[in-house]
């Protein structure tokens, strides 16, 4: 047991190695522009996805409001960039914390919902979101904020959605992770074995949010632009597709449906508005043929090249 | 001083008073009995107890203190775990998983410790997977430690779900109808194996159950309950012959066979 067990060394390499490959490749322009602008919105999607699905996946709890989380940190971290001209560590610091900090104020009132009920508060508080940044002149009304620098490069994507999915990899495998679990499976059990389901369910949230705040400032300082529109339900719900597309409860999922989703949106791209309908086709043939999503609950792990009893793997001191 | 007292415990749904002024009291390493027909407020005393619900009038003392208006998790950190009466576990969970989570409030490293996988992380989650493990044989469920708890077949879930409210380190354990289907053999089996929970856990319990030769074998207590109320208390052998528990309980049974139902 360790940080130096040879798996996590493999792991280790593995990651380091795919962000030297991808570096080269940008460095020897092998990869266009438009292939940049998509991996990004990759690495952008899979902190979405993630972190949505430390909420909705792992938690139990319906929210539709992830691009709220997703707004707060975009905007607050261009004000630090552009306004008050902080460096940009510190501004996606304030953003992640800002919509962390949102994810407490909206969690500890809704998350007394339940099911649909949590569903429609949380669709209510991202538009909530969005109609204060049309309001607001300092943050440019409907019309948003231009001119954001380009501070968005591939080393700080890459560190960032590897902190992303290791973070909450972290979490879910430990007992907290598991007390959130245990609110999924049965709230009232979970409440009777000894655990705070209030706390740890506004505590889902709230590192649900920081990450989507993460993703936010990420988003902004790549593309220039931010506008109040970016962020509507629609993005809320794209978040959630990808999360149900690669299954409830499986980090790797999420990470797979959402690089697929991006893939599948630019290679998509040149049909126009035919490509809407053969995404809807797509993602009704998965719900048909896997319900349960690509991955279900289970985890794509090093572990599936050794032969198992059979039985799913527990979570117990991974 | 008893572990347990409530005292004038009264809850009303609506104008049905599902409990009203019970009077209870389980003393330490006690083993009691809960018993009463369909619908006489069994369930709801220990949704009481555990903090479930709130009650209207009375109060609920665990060792002289006040346990009214304290949350479920509160009440069992205290030291009160259950069990269900339609079980309720965490099936999408491994049998190990399950035993985890009711480690979880004893558990000694932070959120940030488990994120950073501090060395405190690892000592303390190989301890827990130490004990729980340790908790599964005991229970014979050892070779179920990985599977799904959903997949278990039903006496196992039973005994899983027991093992669990026991992972919680409880004083008082509150058995919801643990024998319900169950056949002779298996509700004798469970008979000794509450018998041997209560020495090796040096626990107090108290047992809501169906299966009357099962009660009056165990308990050494009974309360028997109608319509929310205890109409009668006392050891197995005054209980047996007490005229308002055959009337209530014993006597339903009786005049249903009468009647050739």
């Amino acid at each position: 047991m360790g940080y130096f067990r040879s798996k996590n060394i493999a792991i280790f390499l593995v990651i380091i190695g795919i962000y030297f490959a991808v570096d080269w490749l940008l460095e020897e322009g092998i990869i266009t522009k438009f292939q940049q602008v998509n991996l990004m919105l990759l690495g952008i999607n899979v902190i979405l996805a993630t972190s949505l699905n430390l909420i909705v996946g792992f938690t139990g709890q319906l929210a539709l409001g992830h691009a709220g989380f997703m707004a707060i940190g975009a905007y607050v971290a261009t004000i630090f960039t552009v306004k008050l001209g902080q460096p940009f560590a510190l501004a996606l610091a304030v953003g992640s914390l800002a919509a962390a900090l949102a994810g407490v104020l909206i969690g500890l009132p809704t998350l007394r919902l339940r099911g649909d009920y949590l569903a429609i508060a949380t669709l209510g508080f991202g538009e909530i979101i969005r109609g204060l940044a049309v309001n607001i002149e300092y943050v440019g009304g409907a019309a948003g904020i231009m001119g954001i620098p380009r501070l968005t490069t591939w080393p700080w994507l890459y560190a960032m959605t590897v902190l992303t999915v290791v973070a909450i990899k972290n979490f879910i495998n430990s007992t907290h992770g598991r007390a959130c679990l245990a609110v999924r499976e049965n709230e009232i059990a979970a409440e009777a074995m000894g655990i705070n389901t209030t706390y740890y369910k506004v505590l889902a949230f709230t590192l649900g949010a920081f990450f989507g705040g993460l993703a936010g400032g990420l988003y902004a300082h790549y593309f220039y632009l931010i506008q109040p529109s970016t962020f509507s339900f629609l993005r809320s719900f794209d978040i959630l597709v990808m999360v149900v597309l690669g299954g409830m409860g499986s980090l790797t999922g999420s990470v797979i449906a959402a690089a697929a989703i991006t893939l599948v949106n630019a290679l998509l791209q040149d049909l126009a508005l035919l490509r809407m309908v053969i995404y809807a086709a797509l993602l009704v043939a998965v719900m048909i043929f896997r319900p349960q999503g690509l991955m279900g609950n289970k985890e794509l792990t090093l572990n599936i090249l050794r032969p198992r009893g059979g039985a799913d793997r527990g979570i117990v001191g991974d | 001083m008893a572990l347990l007292e409530t005292k004038d415990l009264t809850l009303a749904f609506g104008g049905l008073a599902a409990v009203s002024g019970v009077n209870l009291t389980i003393g330490e390493g006690e083993l009691v009995g809960l018993i009463g027909p369909n619908g006489a407020g069994k369930t709801t005393v220990f949704n009481l107890l555990t903090g479930i619900y709130r009650p209207q009038r009375g109060d609920i003392l665990w060792q002289g203190r006040s346990l009214v208006g304290l949350r479920p998790f509160q009440i069992t950190q205290l030291g009160l775990a259950r069990t269900f009466q339609n079980i309720r576990l965490f099936g999408e969970l491994t049998v190990l998983d399950n035993i985890a989570i009711s480690f979880h409030w004893h558990s000694r490293y932070s959120l940030l410790g488990a994120v950073l996988r501090l060395p405190s992380y690892y000592r303390h989650e190989g301890e827990m997977r130490r004990r729980a493990e340790e908790l599964l044989e005991l229970f014979g469920l050892k070779q179920y430690a990985q599977e799904k708890a959903k997949n278990l077949p039903y006496g196992e879930q039973r005994r899983l779900e027991i093992a669990r409210a026991l992972a919680a380190r409880p004083r008082l354990l509150l058995l919801d109808e643990p024998a319900a289907g169950m056949n002779p053999q298996e509700t004798q089996a469970l008979m000794d194996f509450i018998r041997w929970l209560r020495q090796e856990f040096s626990l107090s319990i108290l047992l809501i159950e169906h299966d009357m030769s099962m009660v009056m074998n165990l308990c050494e207590r009974i309360y028997a309950l109608d319509y929310g109320q205890v109409i009668a208390e006392g050891p197995p052998g005054e209980i047996r012959r007490h005229p308002r528990v055959i009337e209530a309980y014993l006597g339903e049974e009786v005049a249903l066979a009468l009647a050739g139902a």
